[in-house]
């Protein structure tokens, strides 16, 4: 997950999957909601804590800051979607 | 149009009754029984033409191009972007809800829910037809 652009695809390809069939009415509204809640609270927060993780930005033990929307995540907001390198990248959970 | 008996306004209607297509009819009889109508479109832009003569004989005539590139290609290419794009970023019947419904997307996403149902709503308008 250190790859940006793999980092992307992986995050954006399931998103427009999930679109495209409630937007073409292969998905029903039920299904839609259980889906985009799974992607939005469960499956991007852990990403994007495995993102962090292999650019040595958090520790593993903080795992527990990305449960739900994961606020956290917006601290490392040009990591994560930009490649730039942290200003202090000591490795650990400094300013989690 | 309500004054004249040869015209008529014609709706259809979904399966939860919203109203999916609207169009307007003219219709002439000629003096050797054939049956002609013309079907505009709520623009009042004639869209197809087709006749019944007496013996039986139809002839169907589409005035406009449903390709991409020609003007009604895109126009109902747009509407299929933009009915995708408002399902979307609109989902409830209340505009509070889709507005919280949006932070909470957009803010889940990094900001990238918006976007993303632009690309997807546009790619669903290309593959889909009316």
């Amino acid at each position: 997950m250190r790859s940006l652009s793999i980092y992307h695809f992986s995050t954006i390809i399931p998103l427009v999957a999930i679109l495209a069939l409630y937007s073409s009415d292969l998905m029903r509204i039920q299904w839609f909601v259980i889906f985009i809640g799974l992607y939005s609270f469960v499956f991007r927060p852990f990403l994007d804590y495995k993102r962090l993780l292999s650019l040595g930005l958090i520790d593993v033990k903080d795992w527990k800051r990305f449960v739900g929307l994961g606020l956290v995540r917006f601290k490392f907001y040009s990591e994560l979607m930009f490649d730039k390198k942290a200003d202090n990248q000591s490795g650990t959970s400094n300013g989690v | 149009m309500i004054d004249d008996p040869s015209r008529s306004l014609t709706f259809g209607l979904g399966l939860e009754g919203e109203l999916i297509s609207a169009f307007a009819t003219k219709t002439k009889i000629q003096g050797d029984g054939t049956v002609s109508n013309e079907v505009f479109n709520l623009n009042g832009v004639l869209e197809l033409r087709y006749s019944v003569s007496s013996d039986g004989i139809r002839d169907i005539e589409y005035i406009r191009s449903s390709g991409i590139n020609s003007a009604y290609g895109v126009e109902s290419w747009w509407r299929r972007f933009d009915h995708c794009v408002g399902e979307l970023n609109g989902p409830t019947p209340s505009n509070t809800a889709n507005v919280f419904l949006g932070i909470i997307l957009n803010s889940a996403t990094l900001g990238l829910y918006t976007p993303v149902t632009l690309v997807a709503c546009a790619g669903v308008a290309s593959l889909s037809k009316d």
